[in-house]
């Protein structure tokens, strides 16, 4: 910009703000009080009183077993071992450095006290990485096979055409990858062409899907030419991709808290609640016609989550796939509740960051300058086509998101312990 | 039938030619869509799978998939069934082959066939209930006029991995029914859709549910009571018959409500009964339910524990449920006799307006012998 000749005032003014500001570093360090090893108190506090559980769950399970409480030891291990790790380092730092204060030490334990503090120094804050990641709660779907939403949002035609391009994209993701995946449902837009989609579902179906594609989930939009565009003019369009957990079937061994069909669980959804309709003209049935029709339409109604599924020539096989959906839709629906009570309950402490839903754009692909941009992680690629082509490009990104979704999530817990902290400190006074 | 407005075929044909063609049969842009996709997508995958394609010089095996998809819709523009046309039609999980000449499953059938299967799987569990060794208990259920064999097949499929013993004898008059039966049995093996002990499991045999007394009695006799070495084995036995039989009156046949490509394309024999010289012995009503009156009296005679028919109608329903009273008198087995029609028609589902035009199944069970099956339990169980 600066070899042009003449720059005009406002790019001037906005490529200045630019430089002058840089708000992202500012982001991470707030609400964070760490000391010299870069984890806070509240978290080593939380590392703690985890790891002492961990202790008395294990005495405990060596002497009854128990497959609920096995599973939380499992659980927690990692956070046990990495802390035992990160206080090893510490106690080891210390001692060298009373070492190095005592002048009764010789020239020579002193110069390798000093080379074994500096590579403690050096691994320190990889331990404490660990240690925050293994902090993060294990989100409840990790585990799961996905479904993948991808609908059209504004833009008419030309986001019908991106959409499809974003499902192709997320298929050569799934081949490259090795996922096996089905198209549980393809709706074509009325048009002559049949690459304008009003909506599909994607079925990835293995295990843990959920967590490596959780970072998609948004809105995606694409600044092009369309293939439409008579005038040549750059249009802004928006395509909206969901994903959603797909629930095993039942009695594959999974723990309760997963199992739809026990009225116990979270994500249990009542067959009395769902109304379902064949669409199909009434007049006799049976032998007397041949009807091909086979299109079902389930109605949640407390929520009134609408899912329809035509694309089978079995009606049964229609049912089973929009039950799927429908289950998918309400599950993931009823966890983003939760963690929206958990974000209203953290706001105090978090000032007020905004959450990143599935409204939010969270990604541009821009065909006139090549790129492709997240604006989460703010990682701009060159090469638009490696993303497209569901390539490296696109792991790169997902990449990136996923550091991104991490230090939010430290962040997140950082502020709840602090919180916590604040509240017993009030308590205890009384 | 109403007729197609010119501006749908113009908004069809203008999104693909081919959709006019099947506008006519589908009536509705939505379905002709939807098989304009089925029959292609079974095109592309012909043309791929044809070896042929490029070595032969008989020009039938040229053709690409374009050339099939446009004789696939003429052929379903003249009414022609889909089924007949790709030459299958899924059922359950399961993928039933279809041809000329046997009844195409209906979507009616499936739903029926698999409340029948929980029927039996309940019973099951209640006689093993009463029994010492649960695994005891054999099933046998005979299947009449089975035609595609697709009832015997889903209720292999639904049942056979509760059940140890399970035998299903499928009857048909038509030598071609019982071919494409034994056909879509191996085919469904084949695919991994069915047990491996399906193939002993199954068997398919040629018989007239009606009057031809010394061949299918004897043949149903055997099917029921052939098997000493599991008779000795088995404490209890589960004896069920369900049947889809030929219902559709003369009249019904003949005055538009029955849709014309199923007159054209589909077996008459398996959609309307035949009149018989001795139709006037049998004290009944309606000549359509002659099947009816031949399959209770059988299960009477052989006290058979639970019998589920399809029926065209509520009226229809009702009827045979009248009929299987009178019989029961006839026979003097009223006692322990629990009739039922399903699905109910009180009122109580948000549908019941044209629910009554709609085929549904009469259940006819026989209690005693330590089962505690209680009377009400298939209709409640239906809302």
């Amino acid at each position: 910009m600066f070899n042009a000749p003449w720059i005009c005032a406002r790019c001037f003014v906005r490529s200045a703000a630019r430089f002058g500001s840089n708000p992202r570093p500012f982001l991470q360090r707030r609400g964070l009080k760490t000391d010299s090893a870069g984890i806070s108190q509240a978290l080593l506090a939380r590392a703690r009183s985890l790891t002492n559980e961990h202790s008395t769950l294990s005495a405990h399970l060596a002497e009854v077993f128990d497959a609920k409480l096995a599973k939380r030891v499992g659980e927690l291990a990692p956070i046990a071992s990495t802390l035992k790790e990160w206080e090893h380092a510490n106690s080891s730092i210390s001692e060298l450095l009373s070492l190095l204060n005592d002048p009764e030490t010789d020239a020579e334990l002193r110069s390798l006290a000093v080379e074994d503090l500096e590579s403690s120094k050096v691994a320190l804050p990889a331990i404490a990485d660990n240690l925050k990641k293994a902090l993060i709660p294990r989100h409840p779907f990790a585990d799961l096979p996905c479904l993948l939403e991808i609908r059209p949002g504004a833009g008419g035609d030309e986001a019908g055409l991106f959409a499809f391009e974003v499902l192709r994209m997320y298929i050569a993701f799934c081949s490259r990858r090795g996922f096996r995946y089905s198209l549980i449902k393809q709706d074509v837009a009325d048009g002559p062409a049949q690459d304008r989609l009003s909506e599909a579902v994607l079925e990835v179906d293995a295990d843990g899907a959920y967590d490596i594609l959780r970072t998609e989930s948004g809105v995606h939009r694409v600044q092009r030419v369309p293939a439409t565009e008579a005038k040549g003019r750059t249009h802004t369009s928006a395509v909206s991709v969901m994903i959603l957990p797909s629930f095993p079937d039942s009695g594959s061994g999974l723990d309760s808290s997963l199992n739809f069909e026990d009225p116990n669980s979270d994500y249990y959804v009542d067959p009395q609640e769902v109304r379902t309709e064949k669409m199909r003209a009434g007049g006799a049935g049976g032998q007397h016609v041949n009807k091909t029709e086979s299109a079902i339409r389930l109605t949640h109604i407390p929520t009134g989550t609408v899912v329809s599924m035509q694309d089978s020539r079995s009606q049964h096989a229609n049912r089973k796939k929009a039950w799927q959906v429908l289950r998918a839709r309400i599950a993931e629906a009823r966890r983003e509740a939760r963690e929206q009570e958990m974000v209203n309950l953290r706001r105090g402490a978090m000032g007020g960051v905004a959450r990143m839903g599935r409204g939010d754009k969270i990604r541009t692909y821009n065909y006139g300058q090549n790129r492709c941009t997240d604006h989460r992680s703010g990682l701009t690629i060159h090469n638009l086509d490696s993303v497209l082509d569901g390539g490296e490009g696109l792991e790169t990104v997902m990449e990136s998101v996923r550091t991104w979704l991490v230090e939010r999530e430290i962040e997140a817990l950082a502020a709840e312990e602090s919180v916590q902290d604040k509240e017993g400190l009030r308590a205890q006074p009384r | 039938m109403p007729r197609i407005p010119s501006r749908t075929i113009l908004d069809a044909h203008r999104q693909d030619h081919l959709l006019p063609l099947l506008l006519q049969e589908c009536r509705s842009l939505d379905l002709a869509k939807s098989e304009l996709g089925w029959m292609r997508n079974r095109a592309v995958s012909q043309a791929q799978s044809n070896p042929l394609r490029i070595e032969t010089t008989k020009p039938k095996l040229h053709q690409g998939w374009r050339s099939t998809l446009r004789s696939m819709c003429r052929a379903r523009s003249r009414g022609q069934p889909l089924q007949y046309i790709l030459g299958d039609q899924p059922f359950g999980d399961l993928d039933i082959l279809c041809r000329k000449e046997v009844l195409i499953p209906r979507p009616e059938t499936e739903t029926f066939t698999f409340h029948a299967a929980n029927l039996i799987s309940r019973n099951v569990v209640n006689a093993s209930q009463s029994l010492i060794n649960p695994h005891a208990i054999s099933v046998r259920v005979i299947d009449l006029c089975t035609g595609t064999g697709c009832i015997s097949l889903l209720l292999h499929a639904l049942v056979a991995p509760h059940v140890q013993h399970l035998s299903i004898v499928g009857i048909d008059i038509s030598t071609t029914a019982i071919k494409l039966a034994r056909r879509n049995l191996k085919y469904n093996i084949r695919q991994g859709k069915l047990l491996d002990r399906a193939m002993a499991d199954i068997t398919f045999r040629k018989g007239n549910v009606l009057c031809g007394v010394p061949v299918d009695a004897s043949n149903e006799e055997q099917a029921l009571g052939d098997t000493p070495e599991s008779t000795l084995r088995t404490a209890c036995h589960l004896d069920v018959i369900i049947s889809n039989p030929p219902y559709i009156s003369e009249k019904s046949y003949g005055n538009g409500t029955t849709a014309r490509s199923v007159r054209m394309y589909e077996p008459r024999i398996a959609l309307v009964p035949p009149v018989l010289g001795d139709a006037l012995k049998i004290p009944l009503h309606r000549q359509e339910d002659i099947f009816y009156y031949h399959i209770l009296s059988f299960s009477f005679k052989r006290k058979v524990r639970l019998v589920m028919l399809e029926c065209g109608d509520h009226s229809q329903g009702e009827r045979v449920a009248a009929l299987c009273r009178a019989l029961a008198a006839q026979y003097l087995q009223v006692d322990d006799l629990c009739i039922s029609i399903w699905p109910a028609n009180d009122g109580t589902l948000n549908k019941s307006a044209h629910d009554v035009s709609e085929p549904c199944m009469v259940i006819v069970q026989r209690l005693g012998l330590g089962n505690t099956t209680t009377c009400g339990q298939p209709t409640s169980d239906s809302k």
